[in-house]
């Protein structure tokens, strides 16, 4: 198994590249992380509706070229969140300073990018890199651990209330023939009693094959309130596959939303440890996938300790050939007493050819729990249906307006108001390109 | 020209005969009332007018203006002119009212040709009716009839009527459910909707109503049919008598 991953394009293309920052411990890391890395396949259980193996044979992935960035104004802004935020931009991968604005940063955060970080003083991050990104069961997270370059670290003091949020734009882009792969990586350390937002939006610059390969560690303080919105508006010719490892602190609250249309295949990875007495975690997301494409949220919630909270509420809506797949599972400690854990994932499927596979496992070691999960699939009401028509809307308006409606009510769960905005007039615009699919068809 | 004329309606429900020779002629203008006892077919009778799917015409006709509209997809006939308050008004998570509200309006626009109406003059638009029924700007803002009471539902279903100004307005028990202030408002928006070339069809169980909206012409519905036509004396009769004789002689 070993000597084929080292044969795989996407591993060995990387290899002969110098890596940046030789420190000792950075190369046993991601030694590690390749030695951990294998191809999932049929066999593998937590990867069983999501085939990722042919692919990945068959593609020449190869790094990044060192190229001219794209300008900025090349960049499809409009794919991204149009919520006020500090630009932090990763073009492949590469933070790219002329595209980014730091300059108005509060003194409270702090930004570095990880490949100058590697280079000035390693031993500064040595503790929390990979610190809580496993490598067993997170095949593709082992992948980044071996070959990442680049990437983000973010500091957020104790107490500091960061108005504005800081939006990570990861722009995917292969100008030549060949497939591209990349492997970002994202440090956030949120302080005790901190309050951030954190946006990331993943877009396209249009052209060949990407393959974006992200590992996001986030550890947040006591008390702190941290949110983190995630948008994936890649292209159609690209692979998206994404790991977040989330602990929170003690009374901290983490609240998340994904929100995907893009890609032709993607797997978001979400582990949320609630790691400290009374945590909570809302983590919550949508997605809209047509024919050729295969969207993938798999949730891991930990409850490692008492009086924790998690609501978990996904919806997607599946048309054409579209295949959507929900796994998600709750995992209780026996020490985690008094916890209050619970998920829904609601699938709207168009066409008699969607598809949707919703796994939810809920593992339970103590006894004074209250956990739920529910997963409906299901297609439009006819009463809504019927009700919409009485009002004079023709089918496909009325259509419309429900699939919005369906979106746009877990879209509710954003708190942010600017955000919880951007991302409905995002499903506003998927549906009027579904619109012109259609008419094209 | 009668504005609506339902000739010998017969209509199935999963082969079982619901409406069993139905035959109303209504004039511009003119409030009816339709009474009779639970289970006989009247909201099938609205739906069959509206176009809901699931029922089948056997036999029979609807026009409405001399135009038969049973080949007419439902949003043509509400385009058209018809109306349906529902007698259980959905609720639709995640669609805010103004924004379906907008929708319906501009869908009455597209088909008369003219082009969709601007942002302030539908909010000024909104308001206005909107206050006239008691319906809170709140309420506009929250998906549509998600979490609102029973009363607020009919009265979203007033407003909804008030703004595409229908010829032809079914009512199917509105009445259900309200206390008597809510009634009132209801009723006030009703009334305040007569014309002489719109025309209503009220749909109700109970006598109470037809003291706030005055009808021109009761019809007793039992066993499928309209069974006895009167004036509004044959309200008051009905409130006394019960239907129990309409449902025996069914
Ligand atoms: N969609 C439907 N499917 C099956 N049966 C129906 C449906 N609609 C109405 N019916 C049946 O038709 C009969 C009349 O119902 P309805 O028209 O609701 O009566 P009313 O409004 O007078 O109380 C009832 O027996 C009801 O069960
Ligand atoms: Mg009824």
């Amino acid at each position: 198994m070993a000597e084929a991953v080292t044969e795989l394009p996407i591993v060995a293309n990387a290899r002969g590249l110098p890596a940046p920052g030789g420190a000792p411990w950075l190369a046993d890391l991601r030694g590690r992380g390749l030695d951990a890395f294998e191809l999932p396949g049929r066999k593998t259980e937590a990867w069983k509706y999501t085939r990722i193996d042919a692919l990945m044979k068959k593609t020449a992935f190869v790094p990044p070229p060192l190229i001219d960035e794209p300008a900025s104004s090349d960049i499809p802004c409009h794919l991204a969140l149009g919520a006020e935020g500090h630009r932090l931009v990763l073009v492949n991968g590469r933070f790219s300073p002329e595209l980014s604005d730091l300059d108005a940063l509060p003194r409270s955060v702090t930004v570095q990018s990880l490949a100058s970080a590697l280079e000035s003083d390693p031993q500064a991050i040595a503790p929390h890199l990979g610190n809580l990104q496993p490598l067993e069961g997170y095949p593709f997270a082992a992948l980044n651990t071996g070959l990442m370059g680049d990437g983000l670290i973010i500091r957020i003091k104790d107490g500091a209330l960061v108005e504005t949020p800081l939006h990570v734009i990861s722009v995917a882009h292969a100008p030549g023939e060949a497939p591209v792969a990349f492997h970002p990586r994202l440090l956030v350390m949120v302080g005790k009693g901190a309050v951030a937002t954190l946006l990331e939006s993943h877009v396209g610059v249009d052209g060949g094959e990407t393959l974006s390969n992200g590992v996001t560690e986030i550890s947040i303080g006591a008390d702190a309130v941290f949110h983190h919105y995630k948008v994936q508006n890649e292209s159609l010719k690209a692979t998206h596959l994404a790991a977040a490892q989330v602990v929170v602190g003690a009374k901290a609250v983490y609240e998340a939303f994904a929100l995907s249309f893009g890609a032709r295949l993607s797997r978001h990875d979400i582990r949320v440890c609630l790691d400290g007495e009374g945590a909570e975690a809302r983590v919550n997301g949508a997605y809209a996938a047509d024919t050729g494409q295969h969207m993938d949220t798999s949730s891991y919630i930990d409850h490692a300790l008492p009086h924790g909270t998690s609501a978990q509420t996904y919806k997607g809506v599946v048309d054409g050939s579209g295949r959507g797949v929900f796994q998600g599972r709750i995992n209780v400690a026996r020490a985690a007493q008094g916890t209050s854990g619970n998920q829904l994932h609601k699938a709207l499927l168009l066409s008699n050819k969607a598809e949707v596979d919703a796994k939810p496992e809920l593992t339970i070691f103590a006894d004074d729990v209250q956990c739920s999960h529910g997963a409906t699939c299901g297609q439009l009401d006819d009463d809504h249906m019927f009700f919409l028509r009485a009002r004079g809307l023709t089918e496909d308006e009325a259509r419309g307006l429900l699939i919005e409606g369906f979106l746009d009510d877990v879209i509710d769960l954003v708190s942010a108001p600017a955000v919880q905005a951007s991302m409905k007039d995002m499903v506003h615009a998927w549906l009027i390109d579904r619109s012109g699919r259609k008419e094209a068809a | 020209m009668a504005l609506i004329e339902i000739k010998d309606l017969h209509a199935s429900v999963d082969g079982k005969e619901i409406l069993k020779g139905v035959s109303l002629t209504i004039n511009p203008g003119e409030m009816h009332a339709l009474m009779g006892p639970n289970g006989t077919g009247k909201s099938t009778l609205s739906n069959v007018i509206a176009g809901r799917a699931g029922y089948e015409v056997t036999s029979g006709d609807v026009l409405l203006e001399g135009r038969s509209i049973l080949d007419m997809e439902p949003n043509e006939r509400s385009n058209a002119g018809v109306f349906l308050a529902f007698q259980y008004p959905v609720e639709i998570p995640g669609v805010a009212t103004s924004t379906f509200l907008k929708a319906a309006i501009n869908a009455k626009r597209k088909f008369a040709g003219q082009k969709e109406i601007d942002a302030m003059e539908f909010l000024k638009l909104v308001k206005a009716r909107a206050k006239e029924l008691n319906v809170r700007d709140d309420m506009l803002k929250r998906p549509v009839n998600v979490g609102f009471s029973g009363g607020e539902k009919k009265r979203a279903e007033i407003l909804q009527m008030a703004l595409l100004e229908p010829k032809f307005c079914i009512l199917d028990e509105t009445d259900s459910g309200l206390d008597i202030d809510a009634l009132k408002v209801v009723s006030d928006g009703v009334n305040a909707l007569r014309s002489a070339d719109r025309s209503f069809l009220v749909i109700t169980h109970y006598q109470r109503l037809l003291s706030y909206i005055v009808p021109d012409f009761v019809h007793v519905f039992a066993g499928g049919r309209i069974v006895r036509s009167g004036g509004k004396e044959l309200a008051m009769e009905l409130e006394e008598n019960g239907y129990a004789e309409y449902v025996d002689a069914a």
